[in-house]
């Protein structure tokens, strides 16, 4: 399939897309509105985690860090000075934050760069350390954060958190943003620096040796998925309108990994896939909660009882789907065609074949 | 002007001394052997030269420069490269990427003009697809450019694992045991292989091997190592009738006349 | 043990990140499992009177409760060592975790083994819960999560796979983290922060843990 044609197919795509969110974002409710839009910042935050670990094969387990300090930058940018002297009771707001202000599409670079930063710096030293170790580092570094934000008052508000940041995320923000980050890794995975990411996941010793500079690739790959990660924490403040320290505990950086693994290590599309589903799951099993019939067994209405489902629920696709939903293929017009080629046998071509 | 010279380098690992004394100088050209019982501190000595162990005494110079304790990235960078004992591929790449990767070092295109596929990166990616290509079709290779890389036949996979190293377009070539494992219709392959890859690509080798025939049939210059110590070096007609060297592989009793 | 039947084992050849995955699952599982069976409510620990005794020595006034952890700590550990270190069961147990399929062909039964692993984790962990629960007599479902991350940061800052490295690690932890609060009381917030970044610093500088064993790969 010529390069031409892929790329229409992709503009056509895009267009599809775009005309599904404007009915979307015009039609359906608020709640529904909502799940899609968690699905969508679930994919930005699947696809940067996918990068650093599927592809360079780096454990991290710092992803809730980055993204609360996307979260808390983008809120504090973007509220209005007079309403964060309002908010700021443990102890006032300390200066700069009490007179900037800026746009919503500022807010979000900012929180990605300086997410990008600290990823720098944590990453230098900590990127040494491999697997198990690695991860906990990284854990540890994302706890860190967390706590850093419940005792420093005067910037974050400590344990109230920030409540009533403006609601400037929705579909158009959050799915454009997730195409973005797509087309960013995308272009980085297919490329000599991709592989050369992958040849550091598959051999560190052997990639050095050809001359891949281990630090550099490391860090870089670390940095670029924190970038993403700080982006989606500021789209998540001002989604769900509140932030506080423990909406970044541990459970968030393991729903991210959940995602990445069900959709599979190394495929984007398995991650876009599982994004949305996890998040579809895990709002239509509330109705469990409220009591049901199997045939004649009537269950009762427990609580909690979604949460004991879902876990189950996930156990069974660990078990069963080892290589995740995606089996690790990637998307590709080309692997599309040939897919629909060997349903549709073209009777042309097969005409042309026999002449 | 010699190409690399060890100057009598030692290796502690603790209070354990790996490699003790070692000396040699390489010319541009030539192909050197290196052989001695197992455990005799040969890999030792690539590793230092690639930078993955710092000597502890005494420097390695490759082309009057100064690279002990460099990096080995920086080390393939000045033109030094190798293959691995136990061989490293990156199995669950393709045979095509395997090699692409080798040229990745001399990349001049930064990472935002790859990231978002500007002209001169693009140029540049065609060319390292196309010198893969090629580099595949010189050793029969590619057929197999989509494999796994990790699915191929042993003897294939050295192979690749060579050409990977060609790919980082190198002046010295450190091959550590090529022949490990192969069949004798593949060691003479490998042999004919060798020596056609120093004269298409200017090579300098210096290789470690177990098979005397490899040594013996294309080594012009032999080092025997044992105890992390030289015990002698000559041409293949020396090394074999020196009493030490029988002494070290065979035992103290043998009795070659 | 039914988890590692369940949950685990069939996950023996699979990417490590999904037995990770699998055991927070489990862990998940088995807490939501609490609050649905006992409800979300706090509950009190009942501690016999001989637990509620404060003793005296001199101007030190030490909590029983003190006692008995140290105490009941000491056997268990000591078990778990003799256990580990001087039976067929613990070499096995070693000798899996250096390489597997070499072990069954030295008829080490794998299953078996790896079962008894988790039982004796789980019971100590028990042992821990309880010990705890006497310290901290308010009981509520989530209240394993940090200890267990604590636990497993300890475990890894002792050295994987070394028990007394687990132990040291342990008691390090808690010894850190008791100081930090009583000789910097301002920022007892961060008591949390303290250990992760003595962790990390720990990580940087002997990356495989205070008595761990430095497995260098060999090139």
């Amino acid at each position: 399939m010529k390069k031409q044609n892929e790329k229409l197919f992709t503009i056509l795509a895009l267009i599809v897309l775009g005309i599904l969110v404007y009915l979307a974002e015009n039609n359906l409710d608020a709640y529904k509105l909502r799940i899609l839009n968690l699905g969508a910042i679930y994919v930005t935050l699947g696809v940067s985690l996918n990068l650093i670990y599927g592809f360079t094969g780096q454990f991290s387990l710092g992803h809730a860090g980055f993204m609360a300090i996307g979260a808390y930058v983008t809120a504090l940018l973007v509220l209005p000075s007079y309403y964060k002297e309002m908010i700021f009771i443990l102890e006032p707001l300390v200066w700069p934050f009490t007179v900037i202000q800026a746009p919503f599409i500022v807010a979000l670079l900012l929180s990605g760069l300086l997410a990008a930063l600290v990823a720098i710096l944590v990453g230098l030293p900590v990127l040494r350390l491999k697997g198990d170790y690695l991860g906990i580092a990284t854990l540890g570094f994302a706890e860190i954060v967390r706590i850093i934000a419940n005792n420093i008052p005067q910037v974050t508000n400590g344990a109230l958190g920030i409540k009533g940041v403006p609601e400037f995320s929705n579909l158009w923000w959050t799915v454009g943003v997730a195409v973005f980050t797509i087309y960013i890794i995308k272009g980085l995975i297919n490329s000599s620096y991709g592989r050369a990411l992958m040849a550091i996941r598959e051999n560190e010793i052997a990639a050095e040796v050809i001359g891949v500079n281990l630090t550099y690739h490391k860090v870089m790959s670390f940095a670029i998925s924190a970038f993403f990660a700080g982006v989606a924490g500021g789209l998540f403040a001002c989604l769900i309108t509140t932030i506080d320290p423990r909406a970044f505990m541990f459970v968030m950086t393991f729903n991210i990994l959940i995602v990445v693994v069900l959709g599979g290590l190394g495929s984007i599309t398995g991650t876009v896939f599982a994004a949305f589903l996890f998040n579809f799951a895990l709002e239509y099993l509330r109705p469990i909660e409220a009591g049901f019939n199997i045939g004649p067994i009537i269950i009762p209405a427990i609580p909690g009882l979604r949460m004991v489902t879902f876990s189950a629920l996930l156990l069974i696709v660990i078990l069963y789907m080892q290589n995740g939903l995606m089996g690790g293929i990637e998307f590709s017009w080309k692997g599309l065609a040939r897919f629909i080629r060997k349903i549709f046998p073209n009777k042309k071509s097969s005409e042309g074949n026999a002449r | 002007m010699e190409l690399l010279n060890v100057d009598n380098i030692t290796m502690k690992f603790g209070g354990l001394t790996a490699v003790s004394n070692f000396k040699l100088k390489i010319s541009p050209g030539e192909l050197v052997g290196l052989i001695g019982p197992n455990g005799a501190g040969k890999t030792t000595i690539f590793n230092m030269i690639t930078g993955i162990y710092t000597p502890t005494i005494n420097k390695i110079y490759f082309q009057d420069r100064d690279i002990t304790g460099i990096k080995p990235d920086k080390i393939a960078k000045v033109g030094i490269a190798r293959t691995f004992q136990n061989i490293r591929l990156l199995e669950n790449l393709t045979v095509l990427d395997n090699v692409m990767i080798g040229f990745h070092l001399h990349l001049k295109s930064n990472l935002a003009s790859a990231i978002l596929k500007f002209p001169n990166y693009v140029r540049e990616e065609e060319s390292i697809h196309h010198k893969s290509i090629e580099l595949l079709e010189k050793v029969e290779l590619e057929k197999f450019k989509l494999e796994k890389a990790g699915s191929l036949p042993y003897g294939q996979q050295r192979k690749l694992e060579i050409v990977r190293a060609l790919a980082t377009g190198p002046k010295l070539l450190l091959l550590d045991e090529p022949a490990a494992g192969m069949n004798p219709q593949e060691t003479k392959e490998l042999m004919s292989f060798i020596q056609k890859i120093q004269d298409n690509f200017n090579l300098t080798i210096f290789l470690i091997e177990h098979d005397m025939k490899v040594v013996m049939g294309i080594c012009k210059r032999i080092l025997v190592m044992d105890y992390g110590v030289t015990i002698a070096e000559g041409n293949p007609a020396e090394i074999q009738n020196n009493p030490e060297v029988i002494k070290a592989y065979l035992g103290v009793d043998a009795n070659y006349a | 043990m039914l988890s590692e039947r369940i949950a685990y084992r069939p996950l023996r050849n699979a990417p490590r990140i999904s037995v990770l995955i699998s055991a927070i699952g489990v862990s998940f599982f088995l807490q939501n499992l609490a609050i649905v069976i006992f409800s979300g409510i706090p509950k009190s620990f009942f501690r016999p009177t001989f637990f509620k005794k404060i003793i005296q020595f001199g101007d030190i006034r030490i909590q029983s409760t003190l006692f008995a952890s140290v105490v009941v700590s000491a056997i268990f550990l000591t078990i778990l060592i003799y256990i580990v270190y001087r039976t067929k069961t613990g070499l096995a147990m070693r000798s899996i975790s250096t390489d597997i399929e070499t072990s069954r062909l030295m008829a080490v039964n794998v299953d078996k083994t790896i079962s008894i692993t988790f039982v004796i984790g789980s019971a100590l962990a028990a042992v821990g819960g309880i010990l705890w629960g006497l310290r901290f007599p308010q009981l509520f479902p989530l209240m394993g999560m940090m200890p267990g991350l604590k636990a497993f940061i300890a475990a890894v800052v002792g050295g994987i796979g070394n028990i007394p490295g687990a132990m040291l690690g342990g008691l390090f932890l808690g010894m850190s983290e008791i100081l930090f609060v009583a000789f910097l009381p301002a920022l007892s917030g961060y008591r949390d922060a303290f250990i992760f970044a003595i962790l990390i610093l720990i990580l940087l500088l002997k990356p495989d843990g205070i008595l761990g064993k430095n497995v260098q790969e060999k090139v």
